[in-house]
């Protein structure tokens, strides 16, 4: 066992510093700097690591060589994972990420709990991986990388950051939620027949679900205080025309899903318009929404995991949750015609004003703000 | 929440807490022969308090979930089977026989802060147990993010 750790450690200290090498000789964007730096710092830390592998397995003592063995497979385990997933955004980044990173850096600054975050930008599904102790990713569609219109959608994926941030005190508030709703679906009477312990277990399912469903709520809330009608136009558009799963899906498909159907998210989107004064946008929103649920004949079925009675009871814990979190207002940005918020506004102007056109002045604006001076 | 959002966050709670408990079973069984490991004393500290916050934390969910049949609320999914997978472990006698299993996570956390010479072999056991219980967890989100070969 001593030869095979030894040999293993030697392999992977020789596949360390190749990657050290690549990190520190790949030039990059500044809005980068602060995720290279953090490559550089944390690959270092798992080398240190092994070198401590090293000492204890010179030591020749036999019962701890499975300890030594795990600490191994979790270093590496960690190496591949940076590997797979976050290497890439340093090693592969194109001029076609610079709009991205331009406003990433923006919302960055703008919060004091990711101004100091490293992050970088992948290709796939708008999506985040919002961890706390490593850098945070942020991916989105190839097509949507040189677009304005779908920038707002990072709002909403900003949101999952800010959760995991103020984790402790967001459980807490979930928690306090989920509790509510447990005391609404539990039955009332308790039985020890069969139907009284399905009726149970399917009420404590619901509940449970609510933990995710309640954070996407939370973060399109984020995606309305920081994006206001950007965030509006660029979630619905690009949702709206999914089908009728968008409206309706099957009981047993909602059960631990991942997020909540489409419709509730507008239900709530709009009330939390309405709350920040955007309240013909929130009636154009549902109103859109209506027809399109109108047309498809989607049944409104959410199977008991929402009722209206609750509305009051989400749209408390959302409130809480944003109290929480804090963050910024789209208010406070919209009047400035140059600054993101203010760009998109236009953006989304031009676009319904003239789509036609509108690629035409999208990439002159776009080209000003990668390339200013050319 | 995506299911890679979720595995990422799992993979990075359970990471940091392996870490941890690799590092105190080496300290553990090295000072038991009165070898030195050269870990200095505030990184063994706060290596127990980790696996002792995280404890503490399953075992009031563990309670939770042992007294009724109520939902876990408060945490996401990943962390609500591993409290489950924790539950079942405890009906598992063959396989996990530590204190940690035997009793409750309550019994380690007052291992951890025994001075007691012949309380260290029962901490190692059950961090040893927890340790496997954890890695079989972790598998499925290291599947998720990284794949196979």
């Amino acid at each position: 066992m001593k030869q095979i750790l030894t040999q293993s450690i030697k392999d992977f200290t020789r596949e360390l510093d190749a990657t050290i090498d690549i990190v520190s000789a790949k030039s990059v964007p500044t809005e980068l700097a602060l995720f290279q730096s953090w490559l550089s710092v944390f690959y270092t830390d798992i080398r240190a690591g092994l070198k401590q592998l090293a000492f204890l397995t010179d030591l020749g003592e036999e019962d701890i060589y499975v300890d030594i063995f795990n600490e191994f497979s979790s270093l590496q385990q960690l190496f591949r994972l940076l590997d797979a997933r976050y290497l890439p955004g340093l090693y592969r980044t194109h001029r076609n990420d610079g709009l991205t990173l331009k406003l990433l850096h923006w919302l960055h600054g703008a919060h004091p709990q990711t101004s100091k975050k490293p992050f970088f930008v992948l290709d796939g599904d708008f999506a985040i991986l919002p961890t706390v102790d490593y850098p945070v990713s942020y991916y989105l569609p190839i097509a949507a990388q040189q677009s304005l219109l779908y920038l707002p959608l990072f709002f909403h994926e900003l949101g999952h950051y800010l959760y995991q941030h103020h984790r402790a005190e967001m459980d807490d508030l979930v928690r306090e939620f989920q509790k509510k709703l447990s005391g609404y679906l539990t039955p009332a009477v308790r039985k020890n027949d069969s139907s009284y312990l399905a009726a149970a277990d399917r009420a404590r399912q619901k509940v449970e679900t609510w933990y995710e469903w309640i954070q996407e709520l939370f973060c399109d809330a984020v995606g309305v205080e920081i994006g206001g009608l950007t965030y509006v136009r660029a979630f619905s558009y690009y949702l709206r025309m999914q089908g009728r799963s968008a409206f309706y899906r099957p009981e047993k498909d909602l059960f631990n899903s991942s997020h909540p159907v489409t419709g509730l998210r507008i239900l709530f989107i709009a009330h939390r318009c309405r709350a920040l004064g955007l309240k013909q946008e929130a009636d154009e929103l549902e109103q859109e929404w209506a027809t399109i649920a109108a047309a498809l004949g989607a049944p409104k079925d959410y199977y008991g995991f929402y009722e209206p009675a609750w509305e009051n009871d989400v749209a408390q814990a959302l409130d809480d949750m944003i109290t929480e979190a804090d963050p910024i207002k789209f208010a406070d940005y919209t009047s400035n015609a140059q600054g993101w918020i203010g760009l998109i506004h236009t953006a989304w102007q031009e676009f319904e004003r003239d789509p036609d056109n509108y690629n035409d002045w999208e990439q002159q604006t776009i080209t000003r703000i990668i390339s200013p001076g050319s | 929440m995506e299911t890679k959002q979720l595995a990422i966050q799992s993979f990075e709670r359970g990471q940091s807490l392996l870490e941890r408990l690799n590092k105190l079973l080496i300290h553990l069984k090295l000072t038991q022969k009165g070898i030195s490991d050269q870990q200095p004393a505030d990184e063994i500290q706060a290596a127990k308090e980790v696996v002792k916050n995280f404890l503490s934390k399953l075992n009031s969910l563990v309670i939770a979930t042992e007294q009724d049949a109520n939902a876990l609320t408060g945490v996401d999914g990943r962390y609500r089977n591993l409290v489950r997978k924790f539950a079942e472990a405890k009906g598992r006698t063959s396989r996990y026989r530590s204190p940690l299993f035997k009793k409750n996570p309550q019994a380690v956390l007052e291992l951890l802060d025994s001075s007691v010479t012949e309380d260290m072999p029962k901490l190692i056991e059950s961090l040893t147990e927890f340790r496997a219980l954890l890695e079989d967890h972790l598998s499925f989100d290291t599947r998720e993010l990284i794949g196979e070969l």
